[in-house]
């Protein structure tokens, strides 16, 4: 080993020595605790039936896993079409209003998730705000007959719009920077060859600017799928986030087996999930700047 | 050019290499950890080894028992502190805060008050004994069955037995003080100081004074009561809310019989056996519920918490749900509840009532001084002024008679209790507790047989 190397590792030493406690530790407790192997399972030793159980038929894991994820894409679809398109807007017309009140989305990110649960729950619930006057328009128009649950629903209403109210403004935040980066110049000599907006969006901004929306849209994603606080508060007795099923699991029935094992799923379809996109995002960026 | 791809393509193989055997070197030394702190078969909580004395006072779980209640009491003035952790909101911060004051003046002890919840500070425990750390920082624990019962296995009680030792421990019923804890038994090392009772709400101006209200007096009324009124009940999600699976526990009694599950030993066979087999309604459990829930109100749609069930019932949208005392009596007192709404009635057979009490933490920093601190706990006027502010009931007989008469006026007492005289109650019974064995199968099941469907 060169003298280089040698004094190399000792200089990175205290990265790995914080790598090992902070990132791989945590990880192996989780791993091991999903094969029976952790002082919290009573009883424990190496087993698979936290896996058994995970993926039988017709197991509530795995039908808490199916809705986490179907939520957190419509979520995220919503809150990135929303938030792209507010982006684009402010880009191509520059209203005179935005330099007042830019920080207005921020306030959205800036207020911790729980306080955003409760605030849409007090909307949505029943008599809230938001349900009366939806419900109320709803059936005056006579689209409904019985009010319909926008909280604590089966279909996870009260949570898609808890989490796109913050993610909005997460995905607005970065895909405006980037869109603010495009030459103003290539915009200016496709306006005078006589493309229309919409044409300008489609082929110069969206090109530009897709793989920021990737990249965000998979940011918003992860942050969806991993969260509790917005499904414990808004979310129906079932069907449940995964991460509300964990904490049932650990602070109600003492299942610290099932808690791990759901856990380690979670972590592995987290970072597949992170890899595949950022992966494509990170290559598709370089060749973009290349 | 070649000799270069093959330099990278070796330097990656190293790297992958290098990644993988960290990657084993980490599984192993995790896997020697984990079978290291792994517990043993023989659960610590049988031990009797006696923990190192605290620092100023030479009582152990041997000891404790050589010593008058006198000793006891000169002991916990050397120690001249108390820490006592409890669980709940700043409300239950609130009145202990008071009677930890009052105790401060009494003794000249110094007495603090730690909130925070059930969980961590059992973990905080346990991690103490895990650690071999024999000096904690909490003295006197505030607990419910659950972490009770983590407690308990993890061996983070101290091993004496506090009825034996505290003079006002023997006036808590025994049997509240040895199953108290949803017939978990407690071998004495929990003295409960706090009696919850469920019980039904319903709206008085609307279905009538008690005794000719229009409620199901009985649970085995309930079914027809709904279907009588569609759209009007709701109970919270028991995985949510105690209001929730302790009224599915008096539903379940009611159902197949308290007999079948009064400390009655558990297994999942026989809570299958049993919950899936007909009850008095010819139904098994879960056709039960889920014929109750087609009549209730936004069927399939469940409060997420004890709060969340009131504050329907404060719009006017439920006239009859299943609601804690205490809940009842806050919301009444924040203004949030009409009173003139507000009747309250425990439904034949009876509702299932918890005891919450205490432990002394195994390395508890101040032992006599929290054995007195219990003894306080439980006197008279300390109870009845609980009971008073928090909406419980007391665990000692005498403390109901201190109770002020403006507060038992209060709505959200239920009208109707057993001998209707507390004293009575209190003396005679019946005392109706949870099984948590079969109450956890219960809510585990509750999803998949009800919250699915």
């Amino acid at each position: 080993m060169s003298e280089v190397r040698r004094v190399s590792i000792w200089y990175l030493l205290p990265l790995y020595v914080y790598l090992a406690i902070y990132l791989v530790a945590p990880l192996i407790t989780v791993i091991l605790g999903a094969f029976g192997i952790s002082p919290l399972i009573q009883g424990g030793g190496p087993t698979l039936d936290g896996f058994k159980q995970f993926f039988s038929g017709g197991s509530k894991y795995l039908e808490s896993l199916y809705f986490t994820f179907w939520n957190s894409a419509v979520a995220t679809l919503i809150a990135v079409v929303a938030g792209y398109m507010f982006a684009l807007y402010l880009t191509i017309r520059k209203p005179a209003w935005w330099d007042k009140f830019s920080f207005i989305p921020l306030i959205a990110i800036y207020t911790p998730y729980l306080i955003a649960a409760f605030m849409w729950w007090t909307l949505l619930w029943p008599r809230g705000y938001v349900a009366l006057f939806v419900n109320g328009v709803l059936q005056a128009l006579g689209v409904i007959k019985e009010p319909l649950y926008l909280v604590n629903d089966p279909y996870g209403i009260g949570i898609i719009l808890g989490k796109v109210w913050y993610t909005f403004t997460l995905t607005f935040l970065l895909t405006y920077g980037p869109l603010q980066l495009i030459n103003p110049e290539i915009v200016e000599a496709a306006r005078m060859l006589g493309a229309s907006t919409r044409t300008i969006i489609r082929r110069i901004y969206f090109p530009l600017s897709r793989y920021a929306l990737f990249a965000s849209a998979s940011i918003v994603f992860l942050d969806n799928l991993t969260g509790v606080s917005v499904p414990l508060v808004l979310g129906a007795a079932w069907p449940q986030y995964l991460s509300v099923v964990i904490l049932n699991d650990v602070t109600l029935f003492n299942n610290f087996l099932m808690a791990f094992t759901s856990g380690f799923v979670y972590l592995i379809l987290s970072i597949l999930a992170g890899y595949f996109f950022f992966r494509f995002t990170t290559k598709a960026i370089v060749h973009q700047v290349r | 050019m070649h000799s270069i791809l093959v330099a990278k393509q070796e330097n990656k193989n190293k790297q992958l290499a290098t990644l993988i055997a960290v990657a084993i070197i980490f599984l192993i030394i995790g896997y020697g950890i984990a079978l290291l702190l792994a517990p043993k078969p023989t659960t610590p909580t049988t031990t009797t080894t006696p923990s190192p004395t605290t620092q100023t006072t030479g009582l152990n779980e041997k000891t404790v028992y050589t010593y008058s209640w006198s000793d006891i009491e000169a002991m916990a003035k050397k120690e001249g502190k108390v820490v006592f952790a409890i669980f709940g909101g700043t409300h239950e911060q609130d009145v202990f805060n008071h009677v930890c004051q009052n105790f401060q003046a009494k003794y000249g002890i110094e007495c603090q008050v730690v909130l925070g919840d059930w969980y961590s500070t059992v973990q905080a425990l346990i991690a103490d004994k895990q650690a071999g750390k024999t000096v904690g920082q909490y003295d006197v624990v505030f607990l419910w069955s659950l972490p009770f019962k983590m407690a308990k296995e993890n061996g983070v009680l101290w091993d004496v037995n506090l009825r034996e030792i505290i003079p006002n421990a023997k006036k808590v019923p025994l049997l509240a003080n040895m199953f108290g804890t949803d017939m978990y038994p407690t071998d004495g090392r929990y003295v409960p100081i706090v009696w919850w009772q469920v019980v039904m709400l319903y709206r008085k101006d609307i279905l009538g004074q008690w005794p000719n209200a229009d409620v199901p007096k009985s649970l085995d009324q309930l079914l027809d009561w709904v279907k009588k009124h569609p759209g009007k009940f709701t109970y919270c999600d028991p995985n949510k809310g105690g209001s929730g699976h302790t009224f599915l526990m008096a539903l379940l009694y009611s159902q197949y019989g308290y007999d079948k599950f009064s400390f009655a030993g558990y297994s999942e066979q026989r809570a299958r056996d049993i919950m899936y087999s007909p009850g008095k309604s010819g139904m098994n459990f879960w056709d039960y519920l889920n014929e109750i829930e087609k009549y209730m109100y936004q069927p399939g749609n469940y409060p997420q918490g004890n709060v969340a069930a009131i504050q329907l019932f404060e719009a006017g949208e439920v006239w009859l749900e299943p609601q804690w005392i205490d809940t009842v009596l806050a919301e009444i007192n924040e203004g949030r509840l009409k009173p003139e709404w507000v009747g309250m009635y425990i439904p034949e057979p009876g509702m299932p009532e918890p005891w919450d009490g205490v432990i002394v933490a195994f390395n508890a920093p101040h032992k006599a001084a929290a054995l007195l601190f219990i003894n306080y706990l439980l006197e008279d006027d300390v109870q009845a002024y609980i009971a008073a502010n928090e909406g419980t009931f007391p665990v000692v007989p005498k403390a109901w008679d201190l109770v002020p008469a403006d507060v038992k006026k209060n709505p959200a007492w239920p009208v109707n209790i057993p001998y209707g005289d507390f004293t009575a109650w209190f003396y005679y019974g019946p005392f109706y507790f949870r099984h948590a064995e079969y109450m956890n199968y219960m809510m585990q099941k509750w999803i998949d047989e009800v919250a699915k469907k």
